[in-house]
């Protein structure tokens, strides 16, 4: 178990290492994508600022999932420890 | 850095033209067939040969980085990660020696330009869709749709951004990676050329092995996130 727990601890730590840039790039593609939305329908700034929030949220969106993932995980450990 | 560099490219007659990054590329994979071609023979020559050789060979060498790999691979994508050895440890390998090559004098890796981390990332994303669709069919896209189907018209921009968040991340990583570290191998070797730079140089040995292992766990993920069936 020692030697698979310091793997653990590496493969957590690139998982969630990922996490700020994925975060910060999807909030760029919805800024982008809104922003060329824009300019194709003349509706500047509505779609910029609605992508802005879309973007936001699916950042955000990736943490919830990668929480979610964290939480099973613990729960198998768990179980593990108590058999 | 857009100034004239030597590299060992640029003696190869047909390569001298292309961009730096292209070249090198092209070096690198050449080098890897060669690796890739000496130990197929190897192989060949032992092929029922059970006891393992005493020393270490091409042939043990190469038995075991493959050995690692699928291991790696099997370990975080479970039983079925034997389908997807072959394109994440080309991926893998290919990563991994651009990343080195940039220790090696007279090469650029082609990894610090975007162009190559990018076809890379824009690989994983096409291949992971076209295994979700192969494996779900149509109803592949109702991962888009996310919960319920009053929220599809909000779920789907977000799915799509989310996904599309995927390549960008996992390329612009590699290449920020890569470049930040040659750019400060050659900031200290201009400095002082001597002895000063060996730290330097630990550090990107480090990081290249380390965001070939980023790049590869993360495909992973998405591979097996796409393959995956909706449990409730």
């Amino acid at each position: 178990m020692p030697a698979n727990g310091k793997r653990e601890t590496w493969m957590a730590f690139m998982t969630y290492g990922s996490l700020g840039l994925e975060m910060g790039v999807s909030v760029a593609i919805g800024i982008a994508m809104g922003y060329y939305l824009d300019r194709y329908f003349g509706t500047s700034p509505i779609l910029t600022l609605i992508f802005l929030i879309f973007g936001l949220i699916a950042g955000m969106k990736r943490l919830y999932t990668l929480w979610k993932k964290m939480e099973k995980e613990d729960d198998e450990r768990g179980d593990d420890t108590r058999n | 850095m857009e100034h004239e560099v030597f590299t060992w490219a640029s003696l190869i007659p047909g390569l001298a033209d292309l961009p730096a990054h292209v070249s090198n590329g092209i070096m690198v994979s050449i080098i890897l067939l060669i690796v890739v071609f000496i130990g197929y023979t190897q192989l060949k020559k032992s092929e029922d040969q059970i006891i393992p050789d005493e020393r270490v060979t091409v042939r043990s060498f190469l038995e075991v980085v493959v050995d690692g790999l699928s291991g790696l691979v099997e370990s975080t994508m479970g039983p079925r990660g034997g389908e997807f050895l072959l394109i994440i440890g080309t991926l893998a390998l290919f990563i991994l020696f651009n990343n080195l090559s940039g220790l090696v004098p007279g090469f650029l890796p082609a990894t610090d330009n975007v162009n190559t981390t990018f076809a890379c990332s824009l690989t994983v994303f096409v291949m992971t869709h076209y295994y979700g669709v192969r494996e779900h069919g149509i109803k592949y896209l109702k991962h888009f749709v996310g919960p319920f189907w009053w929220l599809a018209p909000i779920m789907i921009p977000i799915e799509i951004i989310g996904h599309l968040s995927r390549p960008l991340s996992l390329g612009l990583r590699l290449f920020g990676n890569i470049t930040g570290d040659h750019l400060v191998t050659a900031i200290f070797f201009s400095l002082v050329p001597i002895l000063v730079p060996l730290p330097v140089m630990l550090l990107g040995v480090f990081v290249a092995f380390v965001q070939t292992f980023v790049f590869m766990l993360l495909s992973m993920a998405y591979f097996s996130g796409a393959i995956a069936h909706e449990e409730h």
